[in-house]
């Protein structure tokens, strides 16, 4: 199992490092192109949901097995609440992306089978 | 890997110009929730002489998520509450494009390929 982990204080100015932390992570992890843009967007939504939602830190895990990829979130607000002036839902823009997309609480957990 | 200071920082950087009847705000960057008040400030602050007719180019947008989608339905609200038109500059294969097919608001906002096609 291989992957990296990264903490940062819930400031929407993290968004670019967060973005690029599970860029560099899911290329070396060979995740497939089409899902590493997702994944950039995911971890920006996770962001906002934090932010949004009063949490002091969020923690992004990205990890690969033999099976495929998992992201881990934690401290990521109310994915159930709606982004100021859109008619949805974050949790469904990330259950589009990623229909794995699984909410326990404050931790997020996003799954693929997919490994290039 | 715990980060305490020192994030990244893109501006986003919005420049205006004429054509025809429409202002056009040239946008560049990223969009998201650190810089979406910034486009949404911009357009707010717009007092033209006649129609507001806004074309918003975000050609040079390399990112966008539901904060920056936020800020764009903002604006979009402001220009028709004062009688005006909005319409998206941006490619199909573009980020704002894409976000706006995977969330089924495409066809709520008005979007033309290049700034050409406003003529």
């Amino acid at each position: 199992m291989s992957g990296a982990a990264v903490d940062v204080p819930t400031d929407p100015r993290m968004g670019v490092t967060l973005r690029a932390f599970v860029t560099a992570v899911a290329n070396d992890l060979r995740v497939p192109a089409e899902q590493v843009e997702d994944l950039a967007l995911a971890v920006s939504e996770l962001l906002a949901s934090a932010v949004e939602g009063g949490s002091q830190r969020l923690r992004i895990e990205l990890i690969a097995d033999d099976e495929g990829w998992t992201l881990r979130a934690d401290g990521i607000g109310d994915l159930g609440a709606e982004p100021a002036d859109l008619p949805y839902r974050r949790v469904d823009l990330l259950m589009g992306l990623f229909p794995s997309v699984s909410v326990d609480g404050s931790n997020a957990t996003i799954r693929s089978t997919t490994i290039a | 890997m715990p980060i305490e200071e020192g994030a990244a920082r893109i501006e986003l950087v919005i420049e205006d110009r004429t054509m025809g009847t429409w202002t056009v705000l040239a946008v560049a960057g990223e969009l998201d929730l650190a810089t979406a008040p910034g486009l949404r400030e911009r357009v707010r602050e717009m007092t033209p002489d006649g129609a507001l007719q806004v074309a918003l180019d975000l050609t040079g947008v390399g990112f966008v998520d539901s904060s920056g989608l936020g800020a764009i339905v903002a604006c979009l609200k402001h220009v028709r509450e004062r009688g005006g038109e909005l319409v998206l500059v941006a490619p199909d294969e573009s980020p704002v494009a894409k976000l706006l097919s995977l969330t089924g608001l495409e066809p709520s906002i008005a979007r033309v390929l290049t700034v050409d096609d406003l003529r």
